[in-house]
C-alpha cells in the first residue's frame, strides 16, 4: 500500500488498486446497495474494468489532484457502473436465500456500527455545508437559529464582520419568538448585514431552499433517508463534535 | 462551467482532495460554483472524499504495521553505519577533509528518495555533514523519537547562510504565500505564527493527537535544506541558527507537505 511521493499513476502499485477497489465496493455494501455476497465480484470486476483502460487513465491525469483520489474517483465510477448494469440481478434471487446470506455478515458490534453510521453522517453533512460557499456561514448561523441550537461566535463573526455583537443581540430576540418571529428576525439581519431589503418571507424561502439542497445531497447515496428533523440532529451532533 | 456539464473524476478529485486539506476555500471558483448548484456531482465529491479519508486513514495504519519494524532495524543499521564511517574518516585521515558516507547509501535506492532516514533524530544532509564534520559529535545515543534539542553550530549554520541571509528563495516563498491560508494536514494543526521571529520564540508548535510520524525540515534561504527532524510530539524547538532568513515545512508519513513556515532570526 505504500505510494511514492512522485503524484504519478504509474507509481501506485497494483495491490494499492485493489485495495482503493475494495474500499470503494465496501462503501456501497455498507449502504446496502451492493450486496456482501457480490462484494468480492464487484471488487474484481472494477479492477479488471480499470487494468483495460489503465493507459488512457494514465493519459487523462494532468496531476491536478493527489493520484489515489483520482484512482478513488476513477474507480467509484466504474463502481457506480455496475451497480446501475447489475443491481436489478442482484435483488432478482430468492428472497430467503437473501435473508440467510445478509444475515451472516456484520461482524461489528450493533452500538459500534451505528457510532460509525452516524460519524459518517456527520462527516458527509460537514462537506455537503462547504459546497455553499460564501453562503457557508450565513446558511449555518442561520440553521442554528432555525434549528434552536447554540451559535458559534466564529460563525456570526465570519458572517457579519464588524457587525457581529449586533447581529448576535438580534439573534438572542430571535430565539424568544415562535418560528415565524425567527424568520422576521433572521430578515432583519439579512438587511443589516446585507444592506438589502427582503420580507421575512424571503429568508424562509431561502433558507428552505438551502435545506432542500442539503437533504439532496445527503441522500443522494441510496441509504439515507434524512429530513429537517434529521438534519437538525446532525448540525447539533456536529457542534458537539467540534 | 454549467450544469450539464459535469465535472471529470479529476476534477471530483480535486475537489475532495481540496476538502481533505482543508483548503476547499482556495479551490478554482468554477469548480466551487458548479458545486454549489449541481447535486449530481456535489453528491459524487462526498462519496469521494468519504472514500479517499478511509482509504487514507487505513493506508496510514498498514504502512506503520507493515513498515514501521522495518524502518526501525534500517534506522538502527544505518546509525551504526554513520558512527562507524564518520570515527573511521575522523581518525585514520585527520589531515584531509573527506566528505562522509551519507546514510542514505546504506539503503535501496527508491528509499533514499522516499524516506528521510533517521539515524539519531536528525538527518543532516550530506554537505552540512561534509562541512560539519571536523567539529561533529555523533549523538548515537538519542532515540527515535527524541524531544532534544537538534543544535546547528552558530559558524556551521552561518556558511549555510551565507552573507545575504535575508534574501527570500522564490521557490519557499511561494509555498510559504500558499500556506498563509490554510494548511493541509487531516489531525496535524499547526499552532506556531506562519514567520516565526528570533528572538521571541524558541519552538514550533502544532497538535498531533494521533502521533502520527512527521518530518520537520529546516532550509536556508537559498532554499537548501539542511536539517530533517522525525518527530511524533506536537513540536521541535528551533536549532540554533545565526541571523538570516530560514523556512521550514512540515511533512507527514504520506510526504503531504502539511505546512511551510519563515523563521527569521535578528
Amino acid at each position: 500500500m505504500r505510494i511514492h511521493s512522485n503524484n504519478s499513476i504509474e507509481a501506485i502499485s497494483m495491490e494499492t488498486i485493489v485495495d482503493i477497489a475494495g474500499k470503494v465496493v465496501s462503501k456501497y455494501v455498507f449502504r446496502s446497495v451492493i450486496p456482501h455476497r457480490e462484494k468480492e465480484d464487484v471488487v474484481m470486476s472494477i479492477v479488471e474494468k480499470f487494468i483495460r483502460s489503465r493507459s488512457k487513465i494514465e493519459s487523462s491525469f494532468e496531476g491536478k489532484a493527489k493520484a489515489t483520489t483520482y484512482i478513488v474517483a476513477i474507480l467509484n465510477r466504474m463502481c457506480c457502473e455496475v451497480i446501475r448494469k447489475e443491481s436489478r440481478h442482484w435483488y432478482s434471487i430468492d428472497e430467503e436465500e437473501l435473508f440467510k446470506s445478509e444475515s451472516n455478515q456484520s461482524t461489528l458490534p450493533i452500538e459500534a456500527e451505528k457510532s460509525y453510521a452516524i460519524s459518517n453522517e456527520v462527516n458527509r453533512l460537514n462537506t455537503a455545508l462547504l459546497f455553499f460557499n460564501e453562503d457557508l456561514a450565513k446558511l449555518k448561523v442561520f440553521l442554528r437559529c432555525l434549528f434552536d441550537l447554540p451559535y458559534n461566535p466564529e460563525e456570526i463573526a465570519e458572517y457579519a464582520g464588524s457587525k457581529a455583537q449586533q447581529v448576535t443581540v438580534l439573534l438572542d430576540v430571535a430565539d424568544q419568538g415562535s418560528k415565524g418571529d425567527k424568520f422576521e428576525v433572521l430578515s432583519k439581519v439579512v438587511n443589516f448585514v446585507e444592506g438589502k431589503n427582503v420580507k421575512g418571507d424571503a429568508v424562509r424561502m431561502w433558507l428552505n431552499k438551502q435545506i432542500d439542497a442539503i437533504l439532496n445531497r445527503l441522500n443522494r447515496n441510496g441509504i439515507s433517508n434524512h429530513n429537517k428533523e434529521s438534519l437538525a440532529i446532525l448540525m447539533e451532533l456536529q457542534q458537539a463534535k467540534n | 462551467m454549467s450544469i450539464d456539464n459535469h465535472l471529470s473524476e479529476e476534477q471530483i478529485a480535486q475537489c475532495a482532495d481540496a476538502i481533505i486539506g482543508g483548503s476547499y476555500g482556495e479551490l478554482d471558483s468554477q469548480l466551487r460554483n458548479h458545486l454549489t448548484i449541481c447535486d449530481d456531482c456535489a453528491a459524487e465529491v462526498l462519496s469521494v472524499t468519504d472514500i479517499a479519508i478511509d482509504f487514507k486513514a487505513d493506508a496510514a495504519r498498514g504502512w506503520l504495521v507493515r513498515f514501521k519494524p522495518w524502518i526501525v532495524a534500517a534506522s538502527g543499521v544505518a546509525a551504526v553505519g554513520v558512527v562507524f564511517l564518520l570515527a573511521t574518516s575522523i581518525l585514520n585521515q585527520p589531515q584531509v577533509h573527506t566528505e562522509p558516507a551519507s546514510p542514505r547509501a546504506s539503503l535501496p535506492l527508491a528509499e533514499q528518495v522516499d524516506t528521510p532516514i533517521d539515524t539519531a533524530g536528525q538527518t543532516i544532509d550530506k554537505g552540512v555533514i561534509a562541512a560539519a564534520e571536523p567539529k561533529a559529535k555523533v549523538k548515537s545515543e538519542k532515540s527515535h523519537n527524541t524531544k532534544e534539542e537538534q543544535n546547528i553550530p552558530k559558524e556551521q549554520s552561518a556558511s549555510i547562510a551565507g552573507g545575504g541571509a535575508y534574501v527570500p528563495d522564490q521557490t519557499l516563498e511561494i509555498l510559504f504565500e500558499n500556506f498563509t491560508q490554510a494548511y493541509r494536514g487531516e489531525d496535524v494543526v499547526i499552532n506556531t505564527r506562519g514567520v516565526v521571529n528570533v528572538p521571541g520564540s524558541d519552538s514550533l508548535v502544532w497538535s498531533n493527537p494521533s502521533k502520527e510520524e512527521l518530518y520537520v525540515e529546516f532550509f536556508d534561504n537559498t532554499g537548501n535544506r539542511f536539517l530533517t527532524l522525525t518527530e511524533r510530539s506536537s513540536g521541535v524547538k528551533l536549532p540554533e541558527l545565526s541571523n538570516g532568513l530560514y523556512y521550514w515545512k512540515l511533512i507527514n508519513q504520506d510526504f503531504d507537505l502539511l505546512f511551510v513556515g519563515k523563521i527569521v532570526v535578528e
